[in-house]
């Protein structure tokens, strides 16, 4: 599913999602060079660094929510899921956000979260 | 159809319906930028986003000029471009109040030219 892809994955990952993404073919690299940046959260420090770093300035490295894998797993495709509301932004943005728009997907969709937990456990 | 389709709630942009093979991390802000609607959801993030990189962007220039430019600054009261604008913003919060006695601590710029330069 991944092939081809690379992505670097925050410790606050699960390592089952990390996982899924190695077995379906998806290489792993460093931030600055990844296609993809994961992320379940946007206070931990590893995140925090690249908010704070030149690329993200230049609006060259934005973090997804990694409850976006899990997204794709049942669905074993990922044509079938759009990235661009698993945005995870700075923790600021995210609260101003929330009061103009509301919960982001990657906090209403239980089912995703759940699938997220399976998987970690296995 | 669904009937939520035409509120304009459910409009979506290009960064709603794109998949991963057509945008990533690198290419996210680029994709937004390009399509001419955006809905609200990027439409508030892009904004929040951009405000954030700016006092990002801030805090570090400030950093930089207390850590490296706080002598020249002390002594010459130089008029550096940050001076400028530091100034401009202290004289256009000050000039609410009655007195700005205090603020003509640097060659400020004479109040017509301010407004002009917005
Ligand atoms: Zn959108």
């Amino acid at each position: 599913m991944f092939k081809g892809k690379t992505a670097w994955f925050s410790d606050s990952v699960g390592k089952g999602v990390t996982n899924f993404w190695v077995s379906e073919g998806g290489a792993l690299s460093s931030w600055k060079t990844a296609d993809y940046i994961f992320s379940a959260d946007a206070s931990s420090e590893d995140t925090k660094r690249i908010y704070e770093s030149e690329d993200y300035v230049k609006n060259r490295a934005t973090v997804f929510h990694s409850n976006f894998l899990s997204a794709c797993k049942p669905r074993q495709s990922v044509t079938s899921v759009p990235i661009g509301h698993y945005v995870l932004p700075p923790d600021s943005v995210q609260n101003e956000m929330r009061a103009l728009i509301g919960r982001f997907i990657w906090e209403t969709d239980e089912q995703v979260m759940c699938e997220d937990q399976i998987y970690t456990e296995v | 159809k669904p009937p939520s389709a035409s509120k304009p709630r459910g409009l979506r942009c290009s960064g709603c319906v794109k998949h991963m093979n057509e945008m990533d991390s690198r290419s996210f802000d680029a994709v937004l930028r390009s399509c001419r609607f955006q809905c609200d959801f990027h439409l508030v993030l892009r904004e929040a986003e951009d405000q954030f990189r700016r006092s990002q962007q801030l805090k570090k220039t400030s950093h930089t000029l207390t850590h490296t430019n706080i002598h020249t600054r002390d002594k010459n009261r130089k008029s550096t471009s940050e001076d400028t604008e530091r100034s401009k913003r202290e004289k256009h919060r000050l000039s609410h109040q009655p007195s700005d006695r205090c603020v003509s601590l640097t060659p400020l710029r004479r109040p017509r030219e301010i407004y002009s330069v917005r």
